[in-house]
């Protein structure tokens, strides 16, 4: 592995390491004919040296102009970008020690695959033997033997977005951008690619940014999550805080499903909240919010549904960390693996729930459409989060 | 008037009546073609016929005729009087061709990719010689040339040639290069290809057909262009053929077999250049490359 640039390494990137890119309050305006768009709103973050950071969002949202900022294809408004401490203000995109696998691959069609590979090796004026020895590398390294005198158009989507990755890794980038590069295969091929991307990422220990709208493909990948919205960061962290310690209900609703209950404060003291939820009070650790726009949500795998034979007369219960409330079966998707439930609560609210499936328990388990049922669901997994009116798309 | 259905009703069942309408129509189609390419071939066969006849039966009264006995009289000295000035054209037409179609493919690859303050409006301020006679410019082209001391000489047509083929070719490879993925572009960008690298290496291999197209057409142009040439190039020994053509009858008496078997010569390069070139016109080198 001498030709590449780092030892072999499967560790995640570790918290401490160095900052490698440094985003200081980048903000883009785009002037359009319809008058100024605002891309950017004063963007700050910063991308660990090693790590996988991916940027999620919806379309829209900012997060592909933002790799453009990186990778030079776009200026920045106002605000500036440090790799390894040094601004990259007025470094046009061909001096910035950065690669790119693009959306569309953007193989070039004239020249084979080793020449695709080798291109920005022989603008580097690298020694024509190492230039062989290098592309033969990442041609084994992408299981790409055999096929370097092929032109991009001879080969399958899942070959092509192989030489992109060989293409961009073998001019040793300081950093490595992603542009959903894997929105163009079938789905199949996306999840083994997904991983393979993954491996080849830790093999290098490229600091890599990866741009995409799809939840899954961030949380399976990524070391850190920086979740994007209308120009500004929702929240930055890993996928496990940003599923279970989402800041924002954008972000709770975005990553995975949510139930969103309506919540009123009804005390607010020494870090801890009192919500007035489902006819009852729980408490909550208090993340810092301003009373005024809390709402609380909760994962429906936190929710247990059993069967209750008179729902009416239950009176909901705050009891050892559990709440329950009753309410009514409304709908039942059996989905193999799992089953969803939609539960309608006597006050009218519709809770999610999914239960999980085994050889020893299965849908039979599970009460009928229709049936009475009490759900009990642990405080612990309720989250406040903040509910500004513009988010509530 | 058959209603749509039932001709569709005939169309399903195939009925001879339907066959018959058809084959009518391919006939039609065929006979019209053909004789459209008799017509517009006639004046090549008036060319041709008429350059094969000996001088004596080169004569209105018997243009449509072949001729009595053949001739390749005509052919040689038409060759022997035109042949210095092919000479000229080439001269003058390969340098003209190869510098405008240079030329337009930067100017076009800039105007494309390379947007400024401005670009848009300048191109467009370019592409105003397009509507430019050549009539209106000759005085001040003249001054000019014999300002800068190419009045005469074949640099100053080349020159002159180069400057109005600039709207043509520009266009035709800006509108290229507008059609290339931005991606490979942007591609060559993070790889560390400067502009001119880029244009180079991945803009100029994609472009062939644009390239052919456009020597294709300003070769044609240039060849053809008889007013520049006899307005810019005073001394018949440099003149192009063009010129030549005109001066085989410019005496008392003309040889009309000459004068056709001359227009047939001077008329041959541009005919072997389409038909060597032509296949490019159709072929599409980046077609379904991009994508898998």
């Amino acid at each position: 592995m001498t030709v590449l640039n780092r030892p072999m390494s499967g560790k995640p990137a570790d918290p401490t390491d160095t900052v490698a890119v440094r985003v200081v309050g980048v903000q883009k305006i785009f002037d359009t004919k319809r008058g100024r768009h605002e891309a950017l709103k004063s963007i700050d973050l910063e991308i660990t040296d090693g790590e996988f950071l991916t940027i999620l969002g919806p379309s829209g949202c900012g997060k592909t102009t933002l790799l453009r900022i990186l990778a030079g294809f776009e200026t920045p408004t106002k605000g500036d970008l440090l790799l390894d401490g040094k601004s990259l203000t007025n470094v046009p995109p061909n001096k910035r020690p950065m690669a790119m696998v693009f959306q569309s691959y953007a193989l070039f069609p004239h020249m084979t695959v080793a020449e695709n590979i080798a291109y920005g090796l022989k603008i580097a004026k690298i020694s024509k033997a190492e230039i062989k020895e290098r592309t033969d590398v990442v041609l084994s390294i992408m299981d790409l033997v055999g096929l370097g005198d092929r032109l991009p158009t001879q080969l399958s989507g899942g070959q092509q977005q192989r030489v992109a990755l060989a293409r961009a890794v073998v001019v040793r980038p300081r950093v490595l951008l992603f542009d959903e590069p894997l929105s163009n295969l079938d789905a199949r091929l996306r999840d083994q690619m997904r991983s393979e991307l993954r491996r080849i990422q830790r093999q290098l220990g490229v600091t890599s940014v990866y741009v995409t709208h799809d939840q899954s493909e961030a949380m399976a990948m990524s070391d850190r999550i920086v979740v994007m919205s209308e120009g500004h960061i929702e929240q930055v962290g890993t996928p496990s805080e940003i599923y279970r310690q989402p800041t924002s209900l954008f972000v709770a609703d975005f990553i995975g499903k949510a139930n969103v209950l309506t919540t009123s404060v009804a005390s607010q003291s020494n870090g801890t909240l009192t919500l007035n939820i489902l006819d009852t009070q729980i408490q909550l650790p208090d993340p810092g919010l301003s009373s005024s726009e809390i709402t609380t949500v909760l994962r429906p795998e936190d929710v247990n549904v059993s069967r209750h034979p008179s729902p009416n007369d239950h009176v909901p219960r705050n009891e050892s960390g559990i709440l329950e409330v009753a309410g009514w079966l409304r709908g039942v998707e059996y989905l193999g693996s799992s089953t969803h439930l939609t539960i309608e609560l006597l006050d009218g609210t519709l809770l999610a729930a999914v239960e999980q499936h085994t050889a020893l328990r299965g849908p039979q388990d599970l009460p009928e459409e229709g049936a009475g049922v009490v759900v009990s669901m642990p405080i612990a997994a309720f989250r406040a989060v903040s509910a500004e009116e513009r988010l509530l798309v | 008037m058959t209603s749509p259905t039932t001709v569709s009703q005939i169309k399903n069942r195939n009925t001879g009546l339907w066959r018959r309408i058809k084959h009518a129509n391919a006939w039609t189609a065929w006979f019209m073609l053909v004789a459209m390419a008799i017509f517009f071939l006639l004046p090549v066969y008036v060319l041709v016929m008429n350059g094969l006849k000996d001088p004596a039966s080169a004569e209105l009264s018997q243009m449509w005729r072949p001729p009595s006995t053949w001739s390749w009289g005509g052919f040689s000295e038409a060759w022997e009087r035109l042949s210095p000035s092919m000479i000229n054209s080439v001269t003058l037409v390969v340098p003209a061709t190869v510098i405008s179609t240079f030329i337009g493919s930067v100017n076009g690859y800039f105007f494309a990719k390379w947007k400024f303050k401005g670009s848009e409006y300048l191109l467009m301020l370019l592409l105003f010689g397009f509507f430019i006679p050549y009539q209106a410019v000759l005085l001040p082209l003249v001054r000019f040339l014999q300002w800068t001391g190419l009045y005469g000489s074949v640099w100053g047509l080349i020159l002159t040639h180069v400057i109005y083929g600039l709207p043509i070719t520009t266009l035709i490879f800006r509108n290229h290069f507008s059609t290339l993925p931005h991606g490979l572009f942007e591609a060559a960008k993070v790889d560390g290809a400067g502009p001119f690298r880029t244009f180079w290496s991945v803009m100029l291999p994609l472009s062939v057909p644009s390239i052919v197209v456009v020597a294709i057409f300003q070769f044609t142009n240039i060849w053809n262009e008889f007013l520049f040439a006899v307005t810019v190039v005073p001394n018949p020994e440099a003149q192009p053929v063009t010129v030549a053509l005109n001066n085989l009858s410019g005496n008392f008496s003309v040889d009309w077999n000459v004068v056709m078997a001359g227009a047939v010569t001077a008329a041959l390069p541009t005919a072997l250049v389409y038909i060597f070139l032509g296949r490019f016109f159709v072929k599409g080198v980046t077609a379904g490359a991009i994508k898998g």
